[in-house]
């Protein structure tokens, strides 16, 4: 099979669709700035806003579909996302949208509607409760594509690769022949919660970043979406479709090294290239241009740098990261840098050309794209033997299981959860499986909370850095690929009430690429302090409950 | 001195199993003694704000400061201002 890239839709603080992100792309304009948007006291930190507020946002999207929402609150987020998912659709002329699927990537999720209303939640007015189910990444993605007229719809979460991820899942169910047409891509929008958790991590630059500069000081941060249509390229050429590019290969894989720091030797980063190289049967000297994931720390260049070299070796493409200009869209650079990468190759005639994106928890992806058609290894079929199911409610003795150096940085939940791990394993009579999927529906919850009332109660300032690594989505299937040295292929779905079944799903989809042989796949809830006291208001209640299983090819 | 600072970072970062005994004067805290990483320096360097009113002017200083148990008691007593 060969995967067409036939609609694209961007908004980022460049501007609003395709052609003010291309111009201010060419021109090469930074758009950072003092906040504008964000409620923040933190004028210090130039950032990348999209340059719309909600209600101008709301206005750009089709009527017809708006009036279901009426009762909520519509976050940023999902604002940003149906604007661009919109552009997507309507550039791939996609007529029936309710026919298509959503891979939504996302990190921030609802948060920036809860860091808004959450205040008014703790002190008992409960007017805009409604609100809180909308938390959930899943939730919030259900709103995003509803806006759009889209019903069907995933969403993957590995913090700053997540948009990649939604991309490469999209192009799986494409090969499995799960679906014909999928889209694909990622959004964030701006939050006072993680701008002060980079902050906490003091990672954040004072001036406009300088990526692979020796002096380089830390990221900028942005918000946007991108999302991609991608097809069958027999079925575009079929129905008329105009094709940007195509997917030639892609790797998702875990650096396994540290919560949030790279490996000094980039060998996550080393290993998504290299797999998306041969994946798409490409030397590495046949790459005219990486668009790096380039943030502009001291750490994550000189890693992904010393990846580059060893992968490129004395056949160095052109590098770049176009950070400096959007600022870092965490969730959303894959898909914003994919159509910049298809920008640079059209602009400069380029075949072949590469895009990174990197997360915390060491989840690294690569992509290759082509302007020439590349035929994917097709996929035979397998059989599937599922494992036992270990499940812990939070009753398991833990100390045995995990060195007390690692425990001290786990939630009880997460302890719990790497005892259902290890005897899951143990059942299936393997150490290290071949790649990590992790289901969850409220994410790492506790230690969410704790940032956020800390961010509430010290006006934003000195938050810990602890709590802020430990609270994105993905920190715990990050945490089990390192205590199990798992440095395959890793990703973390999210789901609402069922979020094992998901997991499963995905583990089912990533044996029938055919490359993978053993799949652990993961369940993960819990219940903050007086958060669970709101959600058990609203309906929507967390639990304490992990389970773990083998999923292997026979 | 020494003892209250080790008995303020078991705290602040949650060190379970690890008494003061158990950490030595002169061994490096990070890497290869204690085994401590970057986020741990990063809850230190608040810590030794909000007990001693300490503000590092840079990366530098802080490494230097935090290189050991002696290194650190000697610097927050130059530089404490509560």
């Amino acid at each position: 099979m060969t995967i067409a890239i036939t609609g694209i839709g961007i908004v980022s603080a460049l501007g609003i669709g395709q052609s003010a992100n291309r111009k201010e792309l060419l021109e090469g304009h930074s758009h950072l700035t003092k906040a504008h948007y964000l409620p923040t006291v933190h004028s210090e930190w130039p950032m990348g806003e999209v340059p719309a507020s909600n209600v101008e946002l709301e206005a750009l999207l089709p009527l017809e579909y708006k009036q279901a929402y009426a009762h909520l609150s519509l976050s940023r987020n999902a604002l940003i996302g149906a604007v661009a998912l919109q552009e997507a659709l309507t550039d791939a002329q996609i007529q029936e949208p309710s026919s298509i699927t959503l891979i939504n990537g996302t990190t921030v999720g609802g948060m920036d509607t809860t860091e808004n209303l959450y205040p008014l939640w703790r002190k008992g007015d409960y007017t805009t409760l409604p609100n809180i189910c909308v938390h959930r990444a899943s939730e919030n993605t259900a709103i995003l594509a509803g806006l759009c007229g889209i019903s069907r719809h995933q969403t993957v979460s590995t913090a700053c690769s997540s948009a990649l991820n939604a991309i490469i899942t999209g192009a799986m169910m494409l090969r499995a022949g799960d679906v014909q047409q999928v889209v694909v891509g990622g959004v964030d929008s701006m939050t006072r919660v993680h701008l002060n958790g980079f902050g906490s991590l003091g990672i954040l630059s004072q001036h406009i970043c300088k990526p692979f500069a020796p002096d380089r000081d830390g990221i900028n941060l942005g918000e946007g979406a991108a999302y991609l249509v991608l097809e069958d390229a027999e079925c575009a050429q079929q129905r008329g479709a105009k094709i940007y590019g195509y997917i030639g290969g892609y790797g998702n894989v875990c650096d396994a090294y540290h919560q949030t720091a790279s490996s000094p030797e980039g060998d996550g980063a080393y290993n998504a290239m290299q797999q998306a190289l041969q994946m798409a049967g490409c030397q590495p000297n046949q790459i005219a241009y990486i668009n790096a994931h380039g943030t502009a720390t001291p750490n994550n260049d000189a890693s992904e740098w010393r990846a580059i070299e060893r992968v490129f070796t004395n056949t160095m493409p052109i590098v770049e990261s176009t950070k400096p200009l959007t600022g870092h869209t965490t969730s959303a650079s894959g898909s914003i840098e994919v159509f910049f990468t298809l920008v640079r190759m059209q602009e400069n005639h380029w075949t072949l050309a590469m895009s990174n994106a990197f997360g915390f928890g060491g989840n690294d992806s690569s992509i290759l794209l082509s302007a020439e058609p590349i035929l994917l290894p097709t996929l035979t079929p397998i059989t599937i033997n599922e494992g036992t199911t270990f499940t812990s409610v939070g009753e398991e003795d833990d100390k045995p299981y995990i060195p007390a150096m690692q425990a001290r940085r786990m939630t009880k939940m997460v302890r719990q959860l790497v005892v259902v791990v290890s005897k899951a394993l143990r059942a299936a009579g393997i150490e290290t499986p071949d790649a990590v999927v992790l289901g969850t529906q409220w994410g790492a919850m506790v230690p969410s909370m704790t940032l956020l009332n800390q961010m509430l109660d010290q006006q934003e300032q000195d938050l810990s850095p602890s709590f802020f690594m430990n609270a994105a989505n993905n920190s715990m299937a990050g945490t089990i690929a390192r205590l199990i040295h798992c440095h395959g292929y890793n990703i973390t779905v999210m789901g609402s009430d069922d979020f094992f079944a998901p997991a499963q799903e995905h583990a089912r989809l990533l044996l029938q690429q055919g490359t993978y042989k053993s799949v652990l796949v993961c369940a993960f809830d819990e219940k903050a302090d007086g958060w669970q006291t709101l959600l058990e208001e609203a309906g929507c209640p967390a639990s304490d409950i992990v389970k773990a299983q083998v999923i292997c090819i026979n | 001195m020494k003892q209250q600072l080790k008995e303020q970072i078991i705290e602040a970062l949650n060190l379970e199993e690890i008494t003061p005994a158990d950490i030595d004067d002169a061994a490096p805290l990070f890497g290869e003694g204690l085994g401590l990483d970057s986020i741990d320096a990063l809850e230190i360097v608040m810590m030794l704000d909000k007990n001693y009113g300490i503000k590092f002017a840079d990366k530098e200083t802080s490494k230097q400061a935090l290189a050991s148990i002696d290194s650190l008691a000697t610097y927050v007593a130059a530089h404490r201002t509560k």
